[in-house]
């Protein structure tokens, strides 16, 4: 009988971990942009909301390392709990929500790009998100460092919505973000183009078309939801405008009925 | 009882790894980063007591803590984990036991100020040196 040492084979023990934790997740939907500033995280908070709305199961994940925000646009203060399956995230409306954000509270997070990935695999190593049918990613922008590395580790049944203002600017940006997830295989479920003030179609529309990817709609540039500073309540927030709107998007996409 | 999770993890990777894949396992090694603030004790009653009536149960396995060093990347001085989070708080010290990364959200170079720390040694957990029978 042979003796083998597997020395080099030094082992983390986290990608089993999560691998365990995501087998119990349907879903994930990753929001995306490339470019800062288009409201994807009030979009990625919203979607999380109106499917805990809806009655599925769903999980809000921050992957902004840098400029977390979802802890601020749903109010949350709460620490995730300890348990026995793990760090137990917070909730609001039955959404669950997970972010370094939490931890931090106002501290800088000077974080290198390896930090980064270390830092987004104990995130997932440690949450216990329980069963979902939909965890939503909130993707920082860019395609750096927390994409490349949730890309890498959320690998089955996923996809990306993504998110463009009406700027040129954007959607050029948009359009390197678009070819960097198809090149990566990840699922395009759609583009929207948010803070659209005269709806008409446009040059992301064309963009839609051009990639062959669905086009989702206009989400349009609400007030109430411009300033989140002014704290909406997470129950107002999906009774707005630019809920509805989204609600309309995420039916054309067929992430809800 | 984040150790908990962590032992859970540690026995089930093994068990998935080795055992269903019809190796017994004879010992094994873990490594604890002294980032992570486990609770050494712990860990070994956890791990001995969740591999009773496992493939596992008879493995001799040790569990060490690995010291951390940190390096501030701005003046390159090299800081021992003591010295870096002696004057933080207990919750602050929490959040790093959590992510261990996060030591640069709430501790400075003590030579220069900066927050530009990079953790070169004790992070997380390994598991290593695991010997294995084919069954």
């Amino acid at each position: 009988m042979q003796l083998r040492k597997h020395k080099e084979e030094i082992t983390d023990y986290r990608d089993y971990l999560i691998k365990k934790r995501l087998s119990r997740i349907s879903f994930t939907v990753f929001v995306g942009s490339g470019k800062g500033g288009v409201g994807k995280s009030l979009i990625a908070a919203t979607t999380g909301l109106l499917l805990s709305n809806f009655g599925l199961r769903a999980a809000l994940l921050d992957l902004d390392m840098h400029g977390p925000s979802s802890s601020m646009i749903l109010n949350i203060t709460e620490l995730p709990r300890e348990e026995k399956e793990g760090l137990s995230p917070p909730s609001v409306d039955n959404l669950k929500v997970m972010s370094i954000g939490l931890f931090v509270k106002e501290a800088p997070l000077p974080l290198s790009g390896e930090a980064k990935r270390e830092a987004l695999k104990e995130l997932l190593a440690i949450t216990d998100f329980g069963h979902l049918d939909y965890l939503i990613v909130d993707l920082p922008p860019g395609t750096g460092d927390e994409s490349l590395a949730a890309i890498n580790l959320i690998t089955n049944n996923r996809g990306v919505i993504l998110v463009s203002s009406p700027s040129l600017l954007s959607l050029q940006v948009v359009r390197r973000a678009a070819i960097f997830f198809k090149d990566m295989k990840v699922k395009i479920i759609g583009l929207i183009e948010n803070m659209v003030i005269n709806e008409r179609l446009g040059e992301t529309y064309k963009l839609a078309e051009e990639l062959g990817i669905p086009f989702l709609g206009y989400i349009p540039y609400d007030m109430r939801v411009a300033y989140v500073s002014e704290k909406i309540d997470p129950a107002e927030l999906v009774k707005t405008e630019f809920a509805e709107a989204l609600k309309k998007a995420l039916m054309k996409a067929k992430i809800i009925d | 009882m984040h150790e908990f999770t962590i032992a859970q993890g540690i026995v089930d990777f093994l068990r998935e790894t080795y055992s269903a894949k019809g190796y017994r396992i004879t010992s094994f090694r873990i490594a604890l980063g002294e980032l992570s603030m486990f609770d050494k004790n712990l860990i070994i009653g956890l791990v001995r007591e969740l591999i009773k009536g496992t493939e596992l149960e008879g493995a001799k396995f040790t569990v060490s803590i690995e010291e951390a060093t940190i390096k501030c990347e701005s003046c390159n001085q090299i800081h021992t984990f003591k010295e870096l989070t002696k004057a933080l708080s207990n919750d602050e010290k929490e959040m790093i036991h959590f992510i261990p990364e996060l030591i640069s959200s709430f501790a400075r170079c003590l030579s220069c100020g900066s927050r530009d720390l990079k953790i070169i040694t004790g992070r997380g957990v390994m598991v290593t040196d695991i010997a294995v029978k084919k069954a």
